[in-house]
C-alpha cells in the first residue's frame, strides 16, 4: 500500500464530502488493514440517567420476546424493541450475601440503601466508596476505564470518551461526609482520580474534530538565517519534532523526585509517570506519522473510506453544535447535542469506549422544563412521598413523567443510531449501550432491580428483542435493618450489576474473570 | 449568650498535605505572573474535580493521561507565546559564539521561577545536556528554539505542575519538620494569590540566616511583613473573591432554577448582580481589614439600581455598584439578607426553612446536622386542611420526636428569614398570613427578624471557628481533620473580633501552615 494511493482517495473523499477539515491518516487506518477485519470492532457505551425511577415505571410482565412494559417505557419499546435487552433483577448492593447473613448495613448502605454518591461513583466501579473527606478518596477503577487502559483502547485516537453534566456547587456533601467528586463522576481512571471528562458539547466537538486544546498562539519568529540547510522540513510542525525528546527529559528528571516522598505522594507521582508514559506513546505515534500532537485522525473503522451515493459514511462536522446549552435549555438541548456527538464519535471510530452521565442527581434544574406544573428540583421530586419542595399528592405522577422523558430520549437516540452504517454493517450491531441508573426506587434509595436496558448486539454478546430476568429463588430480608425495603418481606435473588459489566468487558475482548462484586457473566442475555 | 467551646489541648499534629496538581485558576495565574501572558490557557482544560467546597483541595487533584496530554500541549503553546511576547524577560543574555553560558543562565533563572526554587548545579546540567544542547548542536536549531524547548520542559515537569513538599522522614507520622523557605513561599503565594511566588518572596525564601541556617522568610517579622505586602497586592483579590464564592457556593446562583411565572424578573442580569453584591462585601471585609463577623452583621452593602429595585430600596440609580448604609428601616444586614444566599437556599417556587437552616449550620457554623432518619414521614400539606403558613407546617413536622433533635437547631434560622421570599425580596405575608419571623434556639436565645438573627449567629463563637476552619482548608489545600480542631478553635479565639488581616496572619503562623509531618505507613 503506497502512500500515494490513499492520498488520492482522500482528496476524492474530501471533495465528495465537501469537508473543510484535514484528516491525516495513520498506518492503522489504511484500507488494507480495515478491510481485513471481517467484523466491526466491538464498542461499548454506558449512559446513566439521573436519580432513578418510580418502581411503577420498571414493572414488566412476561419474559423472553413476549413482554409488556409500563407506560413510561412504551415509546422506547415500541420503537426499538428489536435493539433492546431489558435486564430485570440486577442490584447495586455490595456484598449482599454477607450482609444478609450478618444483618448489618455496610458503608455503602448509608442509612437509606444506595446513596446518590454510591449510586454514581459506585455505578461502574462496583466498590463501596470510602466515606469521609479524609484522603485520598477511594472508589476503585471503573470497568470502562479498565477497557480503555487495555490494549483495546490504544486502537483509536481516544481510549475513551467520558461525558458528564455540568457540576453544580449545591448540595451538602460536607454534611453527608462525602467527596463532591463522588456525585459527579461515574468513570474513574484509578481509585482516587476520576477519568478526564467533557461537560460541554462545544468543547466535545473541539476535542473530537479540531484536535486543538488549547488554541495555539502564533509560532515564534524563525531566524531562517541560522537554520541548517539539512534541518527537517518545518511544515511537519516545529514543536512536534521535539515532543518525544522533551517528554523523555521530563520523565528522566521526574524519576529522581520520589526519594523524599511519602507513600501517598509517591502514588501521585506514579500516577503522573504512568500518564507521562501514555503521552510519550502518543508522541511516538505522532512522530512516526510526522504529525504534531494531537493527531486529528479517524479510526480504522471510521467508514471514511466507504463512499455511498449519499457521501462517505463518516462525515466530521465542520462547525460546533449551535444553540444555547446553558440554563434553561440545559436539560434537553445539551443532552441531545451530546448524544449526536457521541454517535459521530463511534461512527468515525474515534473511540470504542464511552460513558455519559446525563445529569447529576442534585442538579438544581428547573424541572418544569421536563414536567409541567411542578415547582421543585428533580431530587426533591424523586422523593415522592415527602413534601420536600412540592405536594406529595402530585409528585409520583410528575416523577414518572420526569423518568419517561429520559427513556423517550433514549429512543430518539437509538432511532438515529440504528440508521448508521459501518463498512461491515449497522453500527448498533457492533455496540453495547447500557442505559440505566444505580438506584431503582429513588424514594427509598433501593438498589434492587435497578433499571438497566442494553441496546445493540455487541457483535453477538447480546441477543436483543428480549426481556432477560436474572432473578432466581428468594432470600429473606431483614426488614428492621433495611427500612428501604419495608414494603416487601421477600425479594427474589438478583445478580450484582458487576456481572453485566463483566459480561461487557469480556465481549470487548478482555480476559478478565471478575470485577468488583461480580459472581460471573450473565448467560441470560 | 452562647458558651465558648470547652478548653482543649491541641494535638500537636500539623498534618500533611497530599502532593497535588495546580488547578486551572492557579495555572492561568502562574503563566500570567511568570511570563506576563493573559491568554488564560487553562480555561480550555478539563474542569478540576473537588472533594469539598474548594477547588484547590488536594484530595482530587491527581492527573490522567488525557489531562497530561493537554498540559503538554499547553506547555508547548505557552512556551511559544512567552517567547513571542516576553522574550526580553526570558533571554537575558546574548548567546554569541558560545551559547552554553547564556543557556545555563537562562535555565537557572527560568527554572527557579517556574519550579519555585533554585535549581541545583546538577539540575542545570541536566536541562542543558538533555534539552538545549541537543537542539543546538545536533539539530542545529536556533537559540530561541532551544530556549523554547527548555520552557516546554519546565512547564511539563511535575516540579511545576505539582507542589512538592519534601520530607526527610516521609513515612514517619511522628516526624514533624518545618517547611523550607521555598516551600513556605509557595504555600503563601498559593494561599493569598492562587499563583506562584514573585521574585521578592523567592529571594527572601532563599536567603539563609547565617546564625540559624534557616530561611529569612521563617523570621516571624519578615513573614508578617510579607503577608501584609501580599494582601495589599491586587492579586490578593482572589482570596476574598474565590475563597468566599466557593465557601458560600455562590456560583450556584448561575444555575439554580426559579419559577419563571412566580419570579419573572429573576433573570441572568439580576443573578449576576446579586453575586457581585456578595463578592463586594467579601472584598470590603478582607480589603478594608474589617472583622470577619461583618460578613453577617454589616449595616452596609454594595448594590446598584437593579439590586436596589429587587430589594425595594430607593435612591440608587444606574448599573454601578456603590456602598450604601443599611439602616434599620431596610431590615437587612450582611450576607443572610442577600439575594444570592436567599435564592440558593430556596425551592423553585417557595422558600425553604429547612434548606436555609441547614445551609447556615453547615457552611457558616460548621455544625452539620445529622443525616435525616430513614423513611421520614411526609409533612402535612396545606391542601389537607385549613390553610397554614409554611412555618406552621414545618412546626408540626418538628413535633415528631425523630425529627426534633436537628430541626430544633435548623428551623429557627429559617423562621427568622421567612420575610425574604425565594429570590430574596421582602414580604410580609405567606399564603395570606402575616409572617412570624421570631425564633428561639434550644439554648434559649431568642430573636425577632433577620437582622437580630444575623447578629446572634455572628456572635456565636462557632461562626469564627467555622470561618477559620474553611480559610485554613483553603490555605492548606486540605480539609481540617479532628486532629486540627483544637488548634483551629484556639486560633479563632486568639483573633476573635479582630480584623480579617489578623485572621490571615494567624493562619500563616500556625503549625499547620508552617510545618509538615511524615505519613502514616499503612499495611
Amino acid at each position: 500500500m503506497s502512500k500515494k494511493s490513499w492520498m488520492i482517495d482522500r482528496r476524492t473523499l474530501l471533495r465528495g464530502a465537501g469537508a473543510a477539515v484535514a484528516l491525516p491518516l495513520l498506518d492503522a487506518m489504511l484500507p488494507a488493514r480495515a478491510s481485513a477485519q471481517a467484523m466491526s470492532p466491538t464498542r461499548m457505551c454506558v449512559i446513566k440517567f439521573p436519580l432513578g425511577l418510580h418502581p411503577d415505571c420498571w414493572k414488566t410482565t412476561g419474559s423472553g420476546t413476549s413482554y409488556t412494559v409500563a407506560p413510561q417505557l412504551q415509546k422506547l419499546v415500541n420503537e426499538n424493541k428489536a435493539e433492546l435487552t431489558l435486564l430485570k433483577g440486577l442490584h447495586t448492593h455490595l456484598n449482599i450475601s454477607n450482609d444478609v447473613q450478618a444483618g448489618v448495613p455496610t458503608l455503602n448502605y448509608y442509612s437509606f440503601g444506595v446513596s446518590h454518591y454510591q449510586g454514581t461513583a459506585g455505578l461502574l466501579t462496583c466498590r463501596p466508596i470510602a466515606r469521609g473527606t479524609a484522603y485520598p478518596v477511594n472508589v476503585g477503577t471503573s470497568f470502562d476505564q479498565l477497557v480503555a487502559q487495555s490494549n483495546l483502547g490504544a486502537q483509536t485516537r481516544f481510549r475513551s470518551l467520558v461525558l458528564r453534566s455540568v457540576e453544580n456547587n449545591a448540595g451538602s456533601d460536607v454534611t453527608y461526609g462525602m467527596a463532591k467528586a463522588y456525585r459527579t463522576n461515574i468513570s474513574w481512571a484509578n481509585p482516587t482520580t476520576p477519568a478526564t471528562s467533557t461537560d460541554d458539547p462545544v468543547a466535545l466537538f473541539n476535542k473530537l474534530f479540531t484536535g486543538a486544546p488549547p488554541p495555539p498562539p502564533p509560532p515564534p519568529p524563525v531566524d531562517a538565517g541560522v537554520r541548517d540547510a539539512g534541518a527537517p522540513d518545518p511544515s511537519i510542525g516545529r514543536s512536534g519534532r521535539y515532543d518525544v525528546s522533551v517528554l523523555d527529559a521530563v520523565n528522566e528528571d521526574a524519576k529522581r523526585l520520589s526519594a523524599r516522598l511519602g507513600r501517598s505522594d509517591r502514588a501521585r507521582l506514579d500516577e503522573y509517570l504512568t500518564s507521562l508514559a501514555e503521552v510519550e506513546r502518543q508522541a511516538k505515534l505522532a512522530a512516526a506519522a510526522q504529525q504534531p500532537m494531537p493527531m486529528p485522525m479517524m479510526g480504522a473503522d471510521a467508514g471514511t473510506m466507504v463512499m455511498t451515493p449519499q457521501g462517505p459514511l463518516c462525515v466530521p462536522p465542520t462547525s460546533p453544535p449551535g444553540g444555547s446549552f446553558g440554563y434553561p435549555n440545559y436539560a434537553k438541548e445539551r443532552m441531545r447535542a451530546m448524544f449526536d456527538l457521541l454517535i459521530l464519535a463511534f461512527q468515525c471510530d474515534l473511540t470504542r469506549v464511552a460513558t455519559y452521565m446525563i445529569d447529576e442527581d442534585f442538579q438544581p434544574l428547573n424541572t418544569t422544563v421536563l414536567v409541567p406544573n411542578t415547582l421543585t428540583y428533580p431530587h426533591a421530586l424523586s422523593h415522592y412521598t415527602t413534601n420536600e419542595g412540592a405536594d406529595p399528592a402530585l409528585k409520583p405522577a410528575q416523577f414518572k413523567q420526569y423518568v419517561q422523558f429520559y427513556f423517550d430520549e433514549l429512543s430518539t437516540f437509538l432511532n438515529k443510531l440504528k440508521a448508521i452504517q459501518t463498512p461491515t454493517g449497522r453500527l448498533i450491531d457492533s455496540m453495547m449501550i447500557a442505559f440505566g441508573s444505580g438506584i431503582s426506587d429513588t424514594n427509598s434509595h433501593s438498589g434492587y432491580d435497578v433499571p438497566v436496558v442494553i441496546a445493540g448486539k455487541g457483535n453477538g454478546a447480546f441477543h436483543p428483542g428480549r426481556l432477560a430476568d436474572v432473578r432466581t429463588g428468594a432470600y429473606a430480608v431483614l426488614e428492621k435493618e433495611r427500612p428501604w425495603e419495608a414494603d416487601s418481606a421477600m425479594r427474589p435473588k438478583g445478580r450484582p450489576l458487576a456481572d453485566l459489566w463483566l459480561t461487557m468487558m469480556q465481549a470487548m475482548g478482555m480476559s478478565t474473570t471478575s470485577f468488583g462484586n461480580s459472581v460471573g457473566t450473565l448467560s441470560e442475555v | 449568650m452562647v458558651q465558648k467551646p470547652a478548653p482543649c489541648t491541641p494535638s500537636g499534629d500539623p498534618g500533611r498535605v497530599l502532593l497535588h496538581r495546580i488547578n486551572r485558576r492557579e495555572y492561568n495565574n502562574a503563566v500570567r505572573d511568570l511570563f506576563g501572558l493573559s491568554s488564560r490557557p487553562a480555561d480550555a482544560f478539563p474542569k478540576d474535580n473537588t472533594a469539598t467546597y474548594f477547588d484547590n483541595d488536594s484530595g482530587l487533584l491527581g492527573i490522567t493521561a488525557e489531562q497530561l496530554s493537554i498540559y503538554f500541549q499547553a506547555a508547548t503553546a505557552v512556551a511559544s507565546e512567552a517567547m513571542l511576547r516576553s522574550k526580553a524577560r526570558i533571554v537575558t543574555c546574548a548567546p554569541g559564539t558560545n551559547a552554553e553560558p547564556c543557556a545555563r543562565q537562562i535555565i537557572a533563572q527560568q527554572g527557579r521561577r517556574i519550579f519555585r526554587r533554585a535549581l541545583s548545579a546538577e539540575d542545570v546540567d541536566f536541562v542543558w545536556t538533555s534539552v538545549m544542547k541537543p537542539a543546538l548542536t545536533v539539530e542545529h536549531d536556533t537559540f530561541d528554539a532551544a530556549v523554547t524547548l527548555a520552557l516546554r520542559f519546565f512547564l511539563t515537569s511535575p516540579r511545576f505542575l505539582y507542589r512538592f513538599e519534601l520530607h526527610s522522614s516521609p513515612d514517619d507520622k511522628t516526624a514533624i519538620e518545618a517547611l523550607d523557605g521555598p516551600e513556605l513561599a509557595t504555600r503563601l503565594s498559593f494561599f493569598l494569590w492562587s499563583s506562584v511566588p514573585d521574585d521578592a518572596l523567592l529571594d527572601l525564601a532563599e536567603q539563609l540566616d547565617p546564625l540559624t541556617g534557616r530561611s529569612k522568610l521563617e523570621d516571624p517579622g519578615v513573614l508578617e511583613a510579607q503577608v501584609d505586602r501580599m494582601l495589599l497586592d491586587p492579586k490578593a483579590r482572589v482570596l476574598s473573591e474565590t475563597f468566599g464564592a466557593q465557601w458560600l457556593g455562590l456560583d450556584q446562583l448561575d444555575v439554580v432554577a426559579k419559577s419563571p411565572t412566580l419570579f419573572p424578573g429573576f433573570d441572568d442580569a439580576l443573578r449576576a448582580d446579586l453575586k457581585t453584591e456578595t463578592k463586594l462585601l467579601f472584598a470590603e471585609v478582607f480589603g478594608a481589614r474589617r472583622p470577619i463577623t461583618e460578613l453577617l452583621t454589616a449595616r452596609y452593602g454594595f448594590i446598584n439600581e437593579r439590586v436596589a429595585t429587587h430589594y425595594g430600596l430607593t435612591g440608587v440609580a444606574g448599573p454601578d455598584f456603590r456602598k450604601v448604609a443599611l439602616g434599620a428601616e431596610t431590615k437587612r444586614a450582611g450576607y443572610l439578607s442577600q439575594g444570592s444566599f436567599l435564592a440558593n437556599a430556596s425551592e423553585i417556587g417557595r422558600t425553604s426553612i429547612v434548606k436555609r437552616g441547614e445551609y447556615v449550620l453547615d457552611r457558616l457554623l460548621c455544625a452539620q446536622p445529622a443525616e435525616p432518619p430513614a423513611n421520614v414521614p411526609p409533612l402535612p400539606e396545606s391542601g389537607n386542611g385549613p390553610p397554614k403558613t409554611l412555618r406552621q407546617r414545618v412546626e408540626e413536622h418538628r413535633s415528631q420526636p425523630a425529627c426534633n433533635g436537628c430541626h430544633s437547631r435548623m428551623d429557627p434560622i429559617g423562621f427568622g428569614l421567612e420575610n425574604f421570599d425565594a429570590v430574596g425580596r421582602w414580604r410580609d405575608t405567606d399564603e395570606g398570613f402575616t409572617i412570624d419571623a421570631s425564633g428561639r434556639f434550644p439554648d434559649g436565645r431568642t430573636f425577632s427578624g433577620a437582622v437580630e438573627l444575623a447578629d446572634l449567629i455572628a456572635a456565636d463563637p462557632k461562626f469564627e471557628v467555622c470561618v477559620t476552619k474553611h480559610l485554613t482548608a483553603w490555605a492548606l489545600g486540605r480539609s481540617a481533620t479532628a486532629a486540627d480542631q483544637c488548634a483551629i478553635e484556639q486560633l479563632a479565639d486568639s483573633v476573635r473580633g479582630q480584623s480579617s488581616r489578623d485572621l490571615v496572619q494567624a493562619i500563616v503562623k500556625s503549625d499547620a501552615f508552617l510545618k509538615s509531618r511524615g505519613e502514616e505507613v499503612q499495611p
